[in-house]
């Protein structure tokens, strides 16, 4: 049976702890301030940016956001599992696996803008898309790399992870889906 | 296959249907609002319910709220204007 994580109602025990949520706030607030500097940067080049945006596939980005949701979900299937001191790691192979095809869907897509010559520096518009879109791709990374070493703990062999931890690698995981459902609208939606 | 919360199963319905409605507004009048509007929904659910963040101190879910709040209203603002 994992061990129990402290009261997440107390003010510095959010569920995954402390460090895990500032760090939520602390990437939400660099990642918003970027998006609105990039909205603001629209504004002065609103041709280029509206001509640059009908270079990017919004069915790319949408499948990419089921991908993401669906993964999300069954990592919180796996927290659930977990409290409940049940074998975790099939619902965090189905979290990886939907981590995985975001990566294959995200490589594409940067495939055919290399092709094109759409790369960092081809414009504002693109500097933006590779930084921010590309800043995303390394925490999902990271992530999946989290991920894989909560499934490698929880193995019959080894100690289980504490319950704290097992939550933080979780709420990291779930934070890849808040940073890119701020990125998708913004890039691939509004015109 | 693993054994599913209902609940999350619920959650995930929502997310899901709140994308494919994002897919149709695109072209209405005031789609900036109605697409970020939509985005905010799904973030508050993926927070509050996959992250269990219902579950934390009123702090945590108040900052959460607010910061992703001001920041899609702002988002919302840029892009309409």
């Amino acid at each position: 049976m994992a061990e129990e994580s402290p009261p997440s109602s107390a003010i510095f025990y959010p569920p995954g702890g402390l460090l895990i949520w500032s760090l939520v706030l602390m990437e939400l607030f660099t990642f918003g301030i970027a998006i609105i500097t990039f909205l603001v940067s629209g504004r002065h080049e609103p041709a280029l940016f509206h001509e640059s945006r009908q270079h990017l596939n919004p069915l790319y980005a949408a499948t990419n956001t089921v991908f993401l949701l669906v993964s999300g979900y069954f990592m919180a299937n796996a927290v659930e599992r977990f409290r409940r001191g049940t074998d975790a790691r099939r619902p965090i192979y189905l979290a990886m696996t939907g981590g995985g095809l975001f990566l294959i869907l995200k490589t594409v897509e940067y495939r055919e803008k290399i092709q094109a010559g759409l790369v960092l520096g081809h414009d504002t518009f693109f500097t933006y898309y590779w930084l921010l879109t590309g800043f995303h791709l390394t925490h999902v990374l990271v992530g999946l790399v989290i991920l894989a070493f909560l499934a490698w703990r929880l193995r019959p062999s080894s100690r289980p992870p504490e319950a704290e931890d097992f939550e933080a690698g979780a709420v990291f995981w779930h934070m890849c889906d808040l940073i890119w459902l701020f990125l998708f609208p913004v890039f691939y939606l509004l015109s | 296959m693993t054994e599913k919360s209902p609940r999350h199963a619920v959650t995930l319905v929502l997310l899901l249907a709140l994308t494919a409605i994002t897919a149709v507004v695109g072209a209405s009048t005031h789609a900036a609002f109605i697409i970020l509007g939509l985005a905010m929904a799904k973030i508050l659910l993926v927070a509050f319910r996959f992250m269990d963040l219902r579950h934390a101190h009123l702090f945590w879910k108040y900052a959460f709220v607010l910061l992703s709040g001001c920041f899609l209203t702002a988002f919302a603002v840029l892009a309409a204007a």
